[in-house]
């Protein structure tokens, strides 16, 4: 009996340990970032850990990425105002303008991907129809087209099309990456859905239509949610589509005036580097806890079987 | 047609007419782009047909081979790194243990970051005078005068890999651990009662049911390997002396700033046979008839 127990606690040693070492290698990374972007630049650029900071915590790097405070402000000892400034003139007066688009192009892109994956995966599953087994082949397919392999005819179509540089360049791009999952975890969703169900109502003398959206859609909700969120959330981080095929920063997403700001000047200010990272990485890590159970049971079904 | 039919073409057009925009057409003229000279600053032989000439000229090219080789040193440093972790992880969180629901909920903290923000954050940790990877290293005495992380090519290749490998082993280890989930417990109890250890449970038993995930994570890691893009540019852009230039990246260079939309092509053709190749293998490992229905 006592050596089971103690090889149970032995056992459950290493296994605290290394729950310990993989919630810092998940979290710690990030958290550097967030703790970062609290301190001076002053506190920022010196050697060895300073973990605390000697010239206390400060919100004056995110006052300064969302252009609330002049570089002169900042206080003597704490930095160079000229690095600031710098950052000021060709990042902060952009940033308001680039969460408002980022908003724009993934709450767009979430809405899309809901209305079409969600009439197109109730297709899939329910109907016969010619070229069935091929299209939704053809759809697992263009999941694994690198965006890369499909920017230069891309790029010249949309210049042609005079769309280049506008957010529907953006949202038409994200669709490609972002449709075809959709359709096949929608899919999924409605082979889940008895098809009693929607006979009994049929029976009971509903329309079509009224199927669909009394019964089918409510049951689909989890599914819907969990596309909108995943779709939303991939559209707010990409970057390689937004970066090319935007160049002024009335259309340009957060990601892309994120990675701007990292050559300042060929300088790299770290404060409000750190800051605007951390802005764009809040909304994301927030959906991600809260929308957990959802994002989980998506990403899992649209890799296996749904 | 079918009452039935119209109603599926009408449901299933719709993304099919966006994927004809943004995919379909963009790769046929992709292949019509390969065959003819596309050099942005020469417009005037714009559109020349040159044959297989381009072909010939990226596939000779060292710029092609030694961005082909720093793609599969990448793809070799992260894979087998991003698959023992993804399995390691999920094998912790499968255990019984206090905090394991916190665990679970952070799992998806790489995932959800960013890219750029993800570079932003290495780049930072990896700087070379302030970083704290160099606090940290010096302090342990691993090092004994700060490192200039991305100044040297292997380095800077372990740090792309390392942030492709964060971000995703989040997707890998959630896989893997629906995987376990479904391992019936009745079977590893008797594995047990017959007096099979730890290990060989897992050998003979646990991998049975693991292995269809793991082959799919395989694949899908392979592809997204491949195709490695936002980290180079926020990381590396592409160095030191070319160290982190892949595939994807060396068809940014030439289209973007050589302008020569030919070879970019090409070398694109060739990156989406690549992945589309290793998603047929992907594909018959999954199957799709299920979900289908009738």
């Amino acid at each position: 009996m006592r050596k089971i127990t103690l090889k149970r606690i032995a056992k459950s040693i290493v296994i605290y340990l290394l729950a310990v070492v993989v919630f810092l290698f998940l979290t710690a990374p990030m958290m550097w970032t967030i703790i970062s972007s609290l301190k001076y630049e002053a506190d920022l650029a010196v050697e060895g850990l300073n973990l605390v900071p000697k010239l206390g915590w400060t919100t004056f790097n995110y006052e300064i990425v969302f252009n609330l405070r002049k570089a002169t402000e900042l206080p003597a000892e704490a930095g160079s105002p000229f690095s600031y400034a710098q950052f000021l003139n060709a990042v902060s007066r952009y940033v308001i303008r680039s969460i408002f688009n980022s908003s724009l192009i993934g709450a767009s892109i979430a809405i899309i991907n809901i209305v079409l994956a969600s009439l197109a995966g109730y297709a899939f599953n329910r109907f016969s129809f010619p070229l069935k087994n091929a299209s939704f082949m053809t759809l697992i397919a263009v999941r694994m087209i690198p965006g890369l392999a499909v920017i230069i005819p891309l790029y010249i179509l949309f210049k042609n099309l005079g769309i280049l540089d506008t957010y529907f360049a953006v949202i038409l791009a994200h669709l490609f990456y972002t449709l075809p999952f959709s359709i096949w975890i929608m899919t999924g969703y409605v082979w889940s859905i008895p098809r009693e169900i929607e006979e009994a109502a049929k029976l009971d003398g509903c329309t079509n239509v009224q199927i669909l959206f009394r019964i089918v859609f409510p049951l689909l909700l989890p599914g819907i949610a969990a596309i909108g969120v995943m779709s939303f959330m991939f559209s707010w981080g990409e970057f390689f589509f937004a970066m090319i095929l935007t160049k002024s920063y009335e259309v340009r997403t957060l990601p892309v005036i994120l990675a701007s700001a990292l050559e300042v000047g060929e300088q790299f200010v770290y404060g409000p580097v750190n800051a605007l990272a951390t802005i764009s990485i809040i909304p994301s890590i927030a959906i991600s806890l809260l929308a957990q159970k959802l994002l989980i049971a998506g990403l899992t079904k649209g890799a296996i079987k749904a | 047609m079918k009452p039935e039919n119209r109603t599926a073409v009408l449901f299933i057009l719709p993304p099919f007419i966006i994927l004809a925009l943004t995919v379909f057409y963009p790769i046929i003229y992709s292949l019509y782009i390969t065959f003819h000279k596309w050099d942005l600053k020469s417009p005037a032989t714009i559109g020349k047909f040159v044959g297989l000439n381009n072909y010939l000229n990226v596939i000779s090219s060292p710029e092609f081979s030694s961005s082909l080789i720093n793609t599969l040193i990448i793809v070799g440093i992260s894979l087998p790194v991003s698959l023992f972790l993804s399995l390691g992880i999920a094998i912790l969180i499968n255990q019984k243990f206090r905090g394991r629901r916190l665990l679970q909920a952070v799992l998806l903290v790489p995932w959800a970051i960013p890219s750029v923000a993800g570079g932003v954050i290495w780049k930072w940790i990896f700087n070379p005078n302030y970083g704290v990877a160099n606090a940290i290293l010096y302090t342990l005495g691993v090092i004994d005068k700060y490192v200039a992380f991305f100044s040297d090519a292997w380095l800077a290749r372990m740090i792309v890999a390392l942030a492709f490998v964060y971000k995703g082993v989040p997707f890998g280890a959630l896989l893997l651990l629906a995987a376990l989930q479904i391992v019936p417990s009745d079977v590893l109890e008797s594995a047990r009662i017959d007096g099979a250890g730890t290990l060989q449970t897992f050998i003979h038993v646990t991998w049975y049911w693991l292995k269809p995930s793991f082959l799919v994570l395989l694949v899908l890691r392979t592809i997204e390997a491949f195709r490695v893009f936002d980290e180079i540019y926020v990381l590396t852009y592409g160095g030191p002396a070319g160290a982190t230039t892949v595939l994807g990246w060396q068809i940014y260079l030439q289209a973007f700033s050589y302008l020569r939309f030919d070879f970019g092509s090409v070398i694109a053709y060739i990156l989406a046979i690549i992945t589309v190749s290793l998603s047929l293998i992907y594909m018959k490992v999954m199957g799709t008839r299920e979900v289908l229905g009738r």
